[in-house]
């Protein structure tokens, strides 16, 4: 700096490791200070950019007493989710074809979701069994209310054989 | 002058005021992140989970059959995974966006889907009630009966007792007054049985003589300057 | 392995020909080469000489001013974005959102409080910056043309912060606007309820309010348009402005000239001088107004209801000195004619100068004491208005002292006002002192519509005519003490004049309904206001004017303009002295003065 009288004491980071509190050290902690409030203005307009409420409908939702349910699929489409029956038990399809996320149509007779964007077909089991598919369907958490209510959660997932079909992604009742 | 010189040639020369400048910069900004960050709800969070954790341990210590004790950990668990964060039940059919269970957890369905909790203390206490029962939150939210200002998150703001907010929180026989806003078989004692006090009031609002100049649901009078 | 120290690693980098790609320059060494480089080399700061003179960087000859509005534009910018993010300017909506950003949106609250504080700060520094900018002469001779367009600008930046002041949609906002949309109703031709509108098939359908409003009342539409010119269309404009202001201030040298008779021009390096000190003034304005935000709240009131007018309803602070002037003045006047001649005459400053080598680059202002006392009387006149209408106007918009309760009940009902000189084309007469309860002189007729015209003239005639020949009359020179002095004197001795002629004519039924009072209060009004109209309006231009080398077309405007200004003043004497609420009235055409 033009006005700045030139000092003795070395630069960069030796000083950080002398006591004395210099000139030198004192506009460099100023520098350091224009960094951090830079970073922490990015940092809290990217807090600012991430929305704490969200104005979706929630993703842990009741859907009427689990005995009601028939066998075959039952159909939610404001929450996009199958509810299945089998022989064991219940369990939820979150309707999102895992290709490139569209929602496939149910198609009882063939026992088939079939996905209108790509040809994407999975099984009951939510298996790809034609299409360009990658993985099988994805499981919501399901649980029952001690009063006898289905409650499915979608921010609880699972796809994989052996983990998608116990636990709390399904329900024997 | 000889002040002025020294002030501005020691102290307030421009070396000093840039360094003090940009600290005083960092320093408020910081002030304001920490402002916003302590927000009055976190701590009634953080209370409710501490008191829940240590109440469903005792449940599950005191367990008397294995199915018992796995509702009880199953419920432990959800409320182990919960993080503090805004809770908001939405109605948007009556245009309610209610952010009151951010605070009155006893009523959120996600925590606990009976909506009702044993706690006596404010604002924990969730006592079970046949009109929460008949009205469940997830459709109805809460301002459309209690009023107050469901879209703010602090006590004073949330329960509408401030400046420029003219639909206060109502309590006790007052929440009464909100049935009117959807039912109008108010006077069958049988089918609305809450209603004691609204028709009370409507009795007193004839006996008295008001009905002769304001309505009710377009019985009463009709002066022009009310 | 060599493990380079701090500087060697950050030679590598500087010079490595990613970095070369991006920014010249290498290392930079500390020579005066380098320093211009820094300058002339960064697209950011290349608007900046390389060189500057030294009296131009001095902090108490601009003050920032200037550099303060555009940081504080910028900050506006950038918040503003951000809160874009959020708000929808839907009137289902935007009350909503407006919740959320203090509820629900981390930052949120404090982004909105540094958006409106940094406004309210930016109109306000403008202001100054045009104060200073006279002040300093730097208008004149080769600059008029920029002081023009920051006018233009400061008008913009007057523009932006009302568009915005709707966007909450709470009473505050809507009933401040409306009160300041409904002046562009009052626009002569334009507006529905201004002069002339009946001859020319304007109604509330298609007039400018309509244009503006999008509608007939403030609503959705109004409320769309003004969030579009708000974030698009006035920045957009305001920045191509800004370019042109920028550039010229470059181009024409700043202002700080050398003054005569100095040692060859000193000049020190832009970088580092002027570019710490504008680094400095960001960072402390910014400092400063983020602290405010943290501490004090921008206001929110209940959700926006046409049918609930607040009492009282007041416009945003730029807006009160107006406001005021309503109590005086019709619509059209105070509204229209009088913001577009303060407009116009503003830019006309600098094309009004008789020396454009006074007072140029210093605060001349023993040089230059006409313009000065015109100047600041007319922004001293602004900043009291608006000090009345924000502290001293309560519910009615009766007058309280700062310390009063708005009470309703204690309040003295104002007093019946009179017209001077009235026309009534519908059943062909001329009026003189009339009210609604005292008919006054009648004269019937096509006769008595002349002889009001011709009072009207007469009057009128009179002020300006007498006010642009009888400085130009006076042949002596007056020493400006005594004769200020005398005028006092004068003034007081009318005031007691008055107050007997008032005693005297009592016993007409014109002056008793008319002026009931006329007391202390009043004869202060009239002394005071007359005073301060005889000394600008005479007393200075004789002193000034006189022997200037003004052309009479430059003469004629300048004492207009005052002439104008001190009507203002002399209206405000005659309702607050007198209860005259027109001076003439033409009903059947909204024309009332």
């Amino acid at each position: 700096m033009a006005d700045a009288s030139p000092s003795s004491e070395p630069s960069g980071p030796v000083v950080f490791l002398k006591s004395e509190l210099t000139r030198r050290s004192l506009l460099a902690g100023a520098w350091g200070a224009f960094g951090a409030f830079l970073v922490a203005s990015a940092g809290g307009a990217a807090r600012f950019m991430l929305p704490n409420v969200l104005y979706e409908p929630s993703q842990r939702f009741k859907m009427g007493k689990v005995k009601d349910f028939p066998l075959g699929v039952t159909i939610n489409k404001e929450q996009r989710v199958w509810v299945v029956r089998d022989e064991k038990g219940v369990y939820a399809l979150w309707a999102r074809c895992t290709h490139l996320g569209c929602t496939p149509n149910w198609f009882p007779a063939e026992v088939r979701f079939k996905c209108p964007c790509h040809g994407s077909n999975y099984n009951l089991d939510g298996d790809v069994i034609a299409g360009p598919a990658p993985k099988p369907l994805w499981r919501c958490a399901v649980d029952v209310t001690p009063e006898g209510d289905l409650v499915v959660d979608k921010s609880q997932m699972e796809n994989r054989p052996g983990f998608r079909d116990r636990g709390s992604f399904h329900v024997m009742a | 002058m000889n002040l002025k010189d020294l002030l501005f040639t020691r102290y307030l020369t421009l070396r000093n005021l840039f360094i003090a400048g940009n600290f005083v910069l960092l320093f408020l900004l910081g002030a304001a992140i920490v402002k916003d960050q302590n927000r009055e709800w976190k701590k009634y969070q953080r209370d409710f989970y501490r008191m829940e954790k240590a109440r469903l341990q005792s449940e599950i210590d005191q367990a008397t059959t294995e199915e018992d004790r796995q509702v009880h950990v199953k419920q432990l668990a959800l409320v182990k995974s919960q993080s503090v964060k805004l809770r908001q039940l939405m109605a948007p059919a009556l245009d309610r966006y209610d952010r009151c269970i951010t605070c009155h957890l006893g009523y959120d369905p996600v925590l606990s889907p009976t909506t009702q909790t044993s706690y006596t203390n404010h604002p924990f206490s969730a006592t079970p009630h046949s009109v929460h029962k008949a009205h469940p939150v997830e459709r109805f939210a809460c301002t459309v009966c209690h009023e107050g200002q469901g879209l703010a998150t602090t006590v004073a703001d949330g329960h509408g007792r401030v400046k420029h907010w003219d639909k206060p929180l109502r309590t006790g026989a007052y929440i009464q007054s909100s049935c009117a806003k959807c039912h109008s078989n108010l006077y069958d004692e049988k089918s609305m049985p809450q209603t004691a006090a609204w028709r009370r009031g409507e009795a007193i609002f004839v006996e008295k003589g008001c009905i002769g100049c304001h309505q009710i649901r377009g019985q009463g009078g009709r002066s022009p300057l009310i | 392995m060599n493990i380079p120290t701090l500087k060697e690693a950050k030679d590598l980098l500087v010079n490595s020909q990613v970095w070369r790609s991006m920014f010249r320059g290498g290392t930079w060494k500390d020579t005066s080469r380098d320093r211009a480089q820094h300058i002339l080399g960064n697209v950011w700061l290349h608007l900046h000489p390389a060189r500057i003179r030294q009296r131009a960087v001095r902090f108490t000859y601009t003050w920032g001013l200037g550099g303060l509005s555009f940081g504080l534009f910028m900050i506006l910018v950038v918040t503003g974005v951000l809160l874009m993010f959020y708000y929808r300017p839907a009137v289902e909506l935007a009350y909503r959102d407006m919740k959320d950003l203090e509820f629900a949106v981390s930052l949120g609250m404090f982004l909105r409080n540094l958006h409106r504080w940094s406004a309210h700060a930016m109109v306000l520094l403008v202001i100054l910056h045009m104060v200073r900018v006279f002040l300093t002469g730097a208008y004149k001779t080769p600059r008029e043309f920029n002081w023009g367009v920051g006018v233009v600008l400061l008008v913009l930046t007057l523009f932006l912060s009302f568009t915005g002041y709707l966007l909450p949609w709470d009473q505050l906002a809507i009933w401040a606007v409306t009160v300041g949309t409904n002046m562009a109703s009052s626009t002569p031709l334009m507006g529905a309820e201004g002069p002339f509108s009946n001859l020319v098939g304007v109604t509330a359908s298609n007039d400018a309010r309509f244009a503006l409003l999008g509608g007939t009342t403030v609503g959705a539409n109004t409320l769309l348009r003004f969030y579009v010119l708000h974030c698009v269309a006035v920045p957009v404009l305001a920045g191509i402005l800004m370019i042109v202001h920028f550039w010229r201030i470059r181009k024409d040298g700043f202002s700080a000239a050398p003054l005569p008779g100095d040692a060859p021009e000193k000049k020190m390096e832009v970088w580092p001088n002027l570019v710490v000190r504008e680094y400095l003034g960001a960072i402390l304005m910014l400092a400063f107004l983020i602290g405010w935000s943290v501490l004090v709240n921008a206001p929110l009131e209940e959700l926006a209801n046409s049918g609930v007018t607040p009492n009282p309803s007041k416009a945003p602070w730029y807006f009160l000195g107006l406001q005021e002037l309503l109590v005086y003045f019709d619509p059209w006047l105070a509204g229209v004619l009088l913001p577009g001649v303060i407009t116009m005459g503003l830019m006309a400053i600098p094309y009004l100068d008789p020396d454009p080598k006074n007072g140029v680059g210093f605060y001349s202002l023993k040089e230059r004491p006409f313009a000065n006392s015109v100047f600041l009387f007319g922004i001293v006149m602004w900043f009291v208005l608006i000090v009345i209408g924000t502290f001293m106007r309560g519910p009615n918009w009766a007058f309280y002292w700062p310390w009063e309760s708005w009470d309703v009940h204690n309040k003295v009902p104002p007093p019946r006002t009179w017209n001077l000189i009235m026309v009534d084309f519908s059943e062909l007469s001329g009026h003189f002192f009339t009210s609604q309860k005292v008919p006054g002189l009648r004269v019937a007729g096509p006769l008595g519509v002349a002889t009001a015209f011709a009072a009207a003239g007469a009057l009128f005639g009179a002020y300006f005519g007498g006010g642009l020949l009888f400085p130009k009359l006076v042949k002596g020179d007056w020493p400006l003490k005594k004769s200020i002095g005398l005028t006092a004197m004068g003034s007081v001795l009318v005031g007691v004049l008055a107050k007997a002629a008032h005693a005297f004519l009592f016993r007409f039924d014109f002056i008793s309904k008319n002026i009931p009072h006329f007391g202390l209060t009043e004869i202060s009004y009239l002394a005071f206001f007359l005073f301060v109209v005889l000394v600008m309006a005479f007393i200075l231009p004789q002193k000034f004017l006189r022997k200037s080398t003004l052309s009479p077309l430059q003469y004629g405007t300048t004492m207009m303009l005052l002439l104008m200004m001190l009507g203002v003043v002399l209206k405000m004497a005659a309702r607050l002295g007198f209860n005259i609420k027109y001076l003439f009235s033409l009903p059947g055409l909204n024309l009332n003065i």
